[in-house]
């Protein structure tokens, strides 16, 4: 998008199609949809295994095909302990699987809703150390802090994109660039857009030699003037520098 | 009634031959003993037959009395022979030992499996109802339920499909390093376990790797090549993307029923949906490399439906890529 709008000028409707999507991946969370699906099908997984019906965890119940022989008999029996084992620890890891999701889920709920300035992060769930019987189950925890790190850069990039095509439409209404985000609102944007790196104060715009930077203050927290290494930007540039007008 | 009275209480042949062998043995031990149990023994034996008339009884009462122990055999101190453990306390440790091992069973295996059981039914119906309170529709049916589904009409999911599936067998090439550069310039989110058309791979890596890519500049002339050698091998994707800009929906086919884990790398709509979406940015990079601005916008459109329809639950319910779900902490 940042190549596209340095490449030429969109027109306006499409700048604001542009926008309604920002708009839409803003409100929504991957992270928080995918705990949230995984919960459900976890649940119908494991309420199918309790019925009686192992489609869903088929590869858990390997039997070892063999001819006849002593090793294969007790490799039999060993699958056979295993799957009693199975049986009787489902509804446990059940358990374990809805109550270790739902708390991701409320936490990157949190995490989502902080960012829009609706409330604080609550404290990181910790990462349940797996027991015997999950181990039989190949349960595996997904490591979550990850995932959602990388939910909130790209909210940060969408928020820089939404700005940018706003200080885009404000450029062609008014033949000059914004000399501050706080002049888009309430006419291009309904609000300032955060910084999540340097919560409460907004995004920051800076004026370059061939059009403006909007940047975030980056991991560092420190404002390296739009830096495109130390911290997040979105370069827009004057028309006449545009590659389209510069043939 | 009295002429059948004997034959009523006639002992069994069996029973009469183990009692005759017991008394033989009995006898025999008797003879065996040292000569002082010998000597308290045989007063006890002429006390017997003083008191019995001093004569001998046993031949008188007939064929059951014959083979009854003598009554001295019957009534002398037992013999140190006699106070031998024999076999039954043997037996009773066996079956000690025997219940001893039974018990360590139950503690070790069964009652640990029992409380398994019974604790997990009471957590599960606590975590149920956790859920239940934090969001009342959060069950696979509700989320299904929740889904606005978009007209068939409306829907471009044909198209998508299409384009995924034009593509040549591709070679066996996962998600690498190379292949970076579509999230770090474009911010696509690549459903893992695809493999990766090789020249898709290939292609803008060189400009991240190189840092030649500069935002308002054309691609340098070398990857400029390469991108028309790629568009000019791949003629029907644009059209097929024109297409796509007309519809206004696009939504991945939402599940029937619970769709089963699946990590294998194959065609799955989110597959599909990446595929179309790496196709429409080189479409994109293609056109304004010619200065086809239009065109160029065209292709923002048909992105932003893309865009779209990743944020649709549809998309995100079924079509997750489940790897990621499982990976390691």
């Amino acid at each position: 998008m940042e190549r596209v709008l340095a490449f030429t000028e969109l027109a306006p409707p499409t700048l604001h199609r542009l926008a309604s999507v920002a708009q839409q991946w803003e409100n929504y969370s991957p992270i928080v949809e995918d705990l949230r699906a995984a919960r459900a099908l976890y649940h119908e997984y494991f309420t199918a295994f309790e019925r009686g019906d192992p489609r869903y965890f088929g590869f858990l119940l390997s039997s070892y095909r063999a001819p006849f022989s002593i090793e294969a008999l007790v490799m039999n029996l060993l699958e056979r302990c295993r799957w009693v084992l199975l049986k009787c620890s489902a509804h446990k890891v059940h358990a374990r699987v809805l109550r270790y999701y739902l708390e991701w889920q409320q936490w990157a709920q949190q995490a989502w809703d902080s960012t829009m300035g609706r409330s604080a992060p609550g404290p990181l769930p910790s990462v349940p150390v797996r027991t015997w019987y999950e181990e039989l189950w190949d349960i595996r925890w997904p490591y979550m802090p990850a995932s959602i790190d990388n939910d909130l850069r790209r909210l940060l990039y969408l928020r820089l994109l939404r700005s940018a095509i706003a200080a885009e439409l404000f450029r062609k209404e008014h033949g000059r660039w914004p000399s501050h985000l706080g002049e888009l609102v309430p006419d291009y944007l309904n609000e300032l857009p955060c910084d999540l790196y340097n919560a409460p104060n907004p995004l920051l715009l800076r004026r370059t030699a061939e059009g403006i930077v909007i940047y975030s203050v980056g991991e560092n927290g420190t404002d390296d003037g739009g830096d495109p290494v130390r911290d997040y930007t979105f370069f827009l540039y004057d028309v006449e520098y545009r590659w389209a007008h510069r043939r | 009634m009295s002429a059948e009275r004997p034959d009523q209480t006639r002992v069994p042949d069996a029973l009469l031959a183990s009692v005759s062998s017991a008394i033989a043995r009995s006898d025999t031990e008797a003879s065996q003993a040292s000569p002082a149990e010998d000597r308290i023994a045989a007063p006890a034996r002429d006390n017997c037959g003083a008191r019995e008339g001093g004569k001998p009884q046993a031949k008188q009462v007939g064929v059951l009395s014959e083979r009854l122990p003598s009554e001295a055999a019957r009534t002398s101190a037992p013999t140190p022979a006699q106070q031998e453990p024999g076999p039954v306390p043997a037996r009773r440790w066996w079956l000690l030992l025997l219940l001893g091992l039974t018990f360590l069973l139950l503690s070790v295996v069964i009652f640990p499996l029992v409380w398994l059981m019974v604790s997990g039914r009471a957590d599960l119906a606590r975590a149920i109802s956790a859920d239940d309170a934090y969001e009342p529709g959060w069950r696979y049916r509700d989320l299904v339920a929740s889904i606005r589904l978009v007209p068939e009409a409306e829907n471009g999911w044909p198209v998508v499909e299409g384009l995924a599936r034009s593509w040549p067998p591709p070679p066996n090439v996962r998600l690498t390093k190379s292949s970076e550069w579509l999230k770090e310039i474009y911010g696509i989110h690549w459903h893992g376990g695809l493999p990766l058309p090789g020249y898709l791979s290939a292609f803008p890596s060189a400009i991240v790797a190189s840092g030649r890519c500069v935002w308002h500049e054309r691609l340098p002339t070398d990857v400029a090549k390469e991108l028309e050698e790629i568009m000019a091998a791949a003629p029907h994707v644009w059209p097929a993307l024109q297409y796509l800009s007309h519809f206004p929906g696009l939504q991945c086919p939402v599940p029937g029923s619970v769709p089963e884990i699946d990590a294998h790398p194959r065609l799955s709509p989110a597959n599909h949906l990446g595929i179309a979406f790496c196709l429409a940015v080189l479409c994109l990079e293609w056109h304004l490399q010619h200065g086809r601005f239009q065109d160029a916008e065209r292709c923002l459109h048909v992105l932003c439906l893309m865009e779209s329809a990743y944020c649709d639950r549809a998309f995100c319910l079924p079509w997750r890529n489940w790897s990621e779900f499982w990976a390691v902490p």
